[in-house]
């Protein structure tokens, strides 16, 4: 994040709780960062000066035009006027964690040895969650050897069979 | 020949008197005139003669005192001397004792430090084994749990998790 990110961020924010669609905005911001993320060619065509704004707007209509809503779109085409399409990566993951806050959305990952089912997913979900939403994303992870692991920006729940072997080592290892 | 026999032996009495007289004044020249000369020079050296057996006497009783003192002196020098070399032995002995004692304790010191560096070594050697010993053993732990490990064991804990934080 920088200042300016964070300002645009927080601007777009108070349009989508004007508009009451601070969810909706958020999962359609990150629609357009996952297409900016696939295409490489993306962040040249922003970045080139030899390309018009009117063209570059122009591709952003013909893009998402009906996929996201009016305000998404006129924002990005300001980003684009403002010469700030350099920034959308950074204005879009404030966006995200602005809006989690806002919406008491907790995000994390859950690493496991073997995909587990989505319902197990919920359960821990539901489980984990107390005045935050919890909202996990599945990972695999090999070295586990069996259980879970859940991890937050600001703390792990480590509940694997490799977290115990690796304690029972440091016990084992310690020097009299 | 007729002679006299016994008018020479036997003194004739004016002869005698006049061989008297004779004699008595040459005594009396001779105490007048000879004697006091002589008795002087006598005197003399008589003077002289104890003089020379003073002065003698004097110098060998000097001589006698020096002989004393010399002897003193050696008697003394001597017991110097020996005081000097007794006293340089005592030194020598405890000079001796002292680099005795300070080459013990430096072998002593070599061997303790010795000892320490090979307990040291075999400290490490335990520690380093030790370390490979659980290294080892957590490895096969390892393998062996992933044999009896499944999707089912996830399940498990993720339901046993789920469980407890619904008390």
């Amino acid at each position: 994040m920088s200042q300016v990110s964070m300002a645009y961020a927080q601007g777009l924010l108070e349009l989508a709780k004007e508009a009451d669609s601070v969810l909706s905005y958020k999962e359609e911001i990150d629609q357009i960062k996952e297409v900016y993320l696939q295409n490489s060619e993306l962040k040249s065509f922003f970045a080139s000066a030899k390309i018009s704004k009117d063209t570059k707007k122009e591709l952003i209509e013909k893009a998402f035009k009906g996929k996201v809503k009016v305000n998404v779109l006129n924002f990005m085409k300001l980003l684009v006027d403002k010469g700030r399409m350099n920034l959308f990566l950074e204005i879009a993951n404030d966006y995200h964690a602005l809006s989690n806050v806002l919406l008491g959305i907790r995000e994390g990952v859950v690493e496991t040895a073997r995909p587990i089912s989505e319902e197990e997913i919920t359960k821990l979900e539901k489980a984990l969650s107390n005045d935050k939403t919890v909202v996990l994303k599945p990972r695999i992870n090999e070295t586990l050897i069996s259980g879970f692991k859940v991890i937050f920006d600001d703390e792990v729940i480590d509940h694997t069979m490799k977290d115990k072997l690796e304690g029972l080592k440091t016990v084992l290892l310690e020097r009299k | 020949m007729n002679v006299d026999v016994q008018g020479s032996l036997f003194p004739n009495l004016i002869s005698m008197i006049t061989q008297l007289c004779a004699t008595g004044l040459i005594f009396l020249a001779v105490k007048k005139w000879l004697w006091k000369p002589v008795r002087n020079i006598l005197e003399k050296r008589a003077c002289a003669m104890q003089e020379s057996l003073d002065s003698a006497f004097k110098t060998n009783e000097e001589a006698k005192a020096n002989l004393d003192d010399a002897k003193e002196e050696l008697k003394k020098a001597k017991k110097d001397s020996l005081d000097i070399i007794a006293g340089a032995k005592k030194e020598a002995d405890a000079l001796k004792a002292e680099l005795i004692v300070d080459a013990k304790k430096q072998a002593q010191a070599k061997i303790d430090e010795a000892d320490k560096r090979i307990e040291a070594a075999k400290k490490e050697m335990t520690n380093e084994l030790h370390d490979e010993i659980v290294n080892v053993a957590m490895a096969a732990v390892e393998k062996l749990l992933e044999e009896k490990v499944n999707e089912a064991t996830d399940r498990e804990s993720i339901d046993k998790f789920v469980k407890e934080a619904g008390k």
